[in-house]
C-alpha cells in the first residue's frame, strides 16, 4: 500500500496520541488543524461527508507526519502508510 | 518511487470577513512518483499542504485545492484582513523540513543532469524563489478586469 490508498482517520488519531503527546487539533470548515512541539498542519482532511468511518489519502498522513516531525514514530504506528 | 524539485506560482482572490484578499505565491514541492503510480506532490514551502492523483496533472489540481482549503478555512477564523495576512504568512512560510531535505537532494541530481522530468517545463530556481504576497483589495480592484488570476505553471526546479 502507498500514499495512493486510504486509512482511517480514527487509526491517524490513535497515531497522534501515541506520537505527538499534548497536541491539538481543531476541526475547521474543511481540514483538521493539527499543532504539536511549534509545528502545524492544515491540511488533514475531514473525510467524506455523512461517513461514520472517515477515511485519508495516505499521502496526507505522510506529509503531517513529516511536518510536525514525528515521522519515525509514525512508521512505527502505521507501517501500511510507508510500506 | 522517484522525486522531482518542483515549483508552483498561485495568483488568488480570498473572500474574507469584511475583506477580499489576493494571495500571490511562488512555492516549492517534492513531486514524488510511488510504485503503483500514483502521483503526489508534497509542499516544502508552504510545508503543511499535499495533493495527489493518478498523475501529475490531477495531482497539481488536488494540490491546489488542499492549498485553497487551507486559506479558505483561515479565512474562516480571522475576524480581519490583518489576521487574515499574518496567520496565511505563518502557513506559507513554515517548512516542511525533511521533504525540504528531499527537495535539495533531487535539485543537485537534476543540476547535475542524472535526473529530468520530460514532462515538465524547466525553471532555473534562483529566479523563482519562494515568496508570498498578500494585499487588501479596495473597491474596483476586486472587478474581475483588474485581478490577476492566471497561476504560473508546474515546472521542474533547475
Amino acid at each position: 500500500m502507498s500514499s495512493s490508498g486510504t486509512i482511517e482517520l480514527k487509526l491517524v488519531f490513535a497515531m497522534l496520541d501515541t506520537c505527538a503527546p499534548g497536541h491539538q487539533k481543531k476541526k475547521r470548515l474543511h481540514n483538521w488543524k493539527v499543532s504539536y512541539n511549534g509545528h502545524e498542519f492544515r491540511n488533514l482532511k475531514l473525510g467524506e461527508h455523512g461517513s461514520n468511518r472517515p477515511e485519508v489519502f495516505m499521502g496526507f498522513v505522510r506529509q503531517m507526519a513529516r511536518q510536525l516531525l514525528i515521522e519515525d514514530c509514525a512508521k512505527r504506528e502505521l507501517p501500511t502508510v510507508y510500506s | 518511487m522517484i522525486s522531482y524539485p518542483v515549483v508552483f506560482g498561485y495568483r488568488d482572490v480570498i473572500k474574507g470577513r469584511g475583506f477580499f484578499a489576493g494571495v500571490v505565491t511562488d512555492g516549492q514541492a517534492l513531486l514524488t512518483i510511488e510504485d503503483d503510480g500514483g502521483h503526489w506532490l508534497f509542499g516544502v514551502n508552504p510545508g503543511g499542504v499535499a495533493g495527489g492523483g493518478k498523475e501529475t496533472a490531477e495531482a497539481a489540481r488536488e494540490f491546489k485545492k488542499s492549498y485553497l482549503s487551507v486559506l479558505f478555512d483561515i479565512a474562516e477564523e480571522a475576524h480581519t484582513f490583518q489576521e487574515f495576512k499574518a496567520e496565511v504568512e505563518r502557513f506559507f512560510h513554515e517548512t516542511n523540513e525533511p521533504t525540504e531535505a528531499e527537495w535539495k537532494r533531487a535539485h543537485v541530481e537534476v543540476k547535475k543532469g542524472a535526473l529530468n522530468n520530460p514532462n515538465l517545463p524547466r525553471v532555473d530556481v534562483d529566479k523563482r524563489p519562494s515568496s508570498i504576497q498578500i494585499i487588501e483589495l479596495q473597491g474596483d480592484e476586486t472587478a474581475p478586469r483588474d485581478v490577476n488570476v492566471f497561476d504560473a505553471p508546474l515546472c521542474e526546479a533547475a
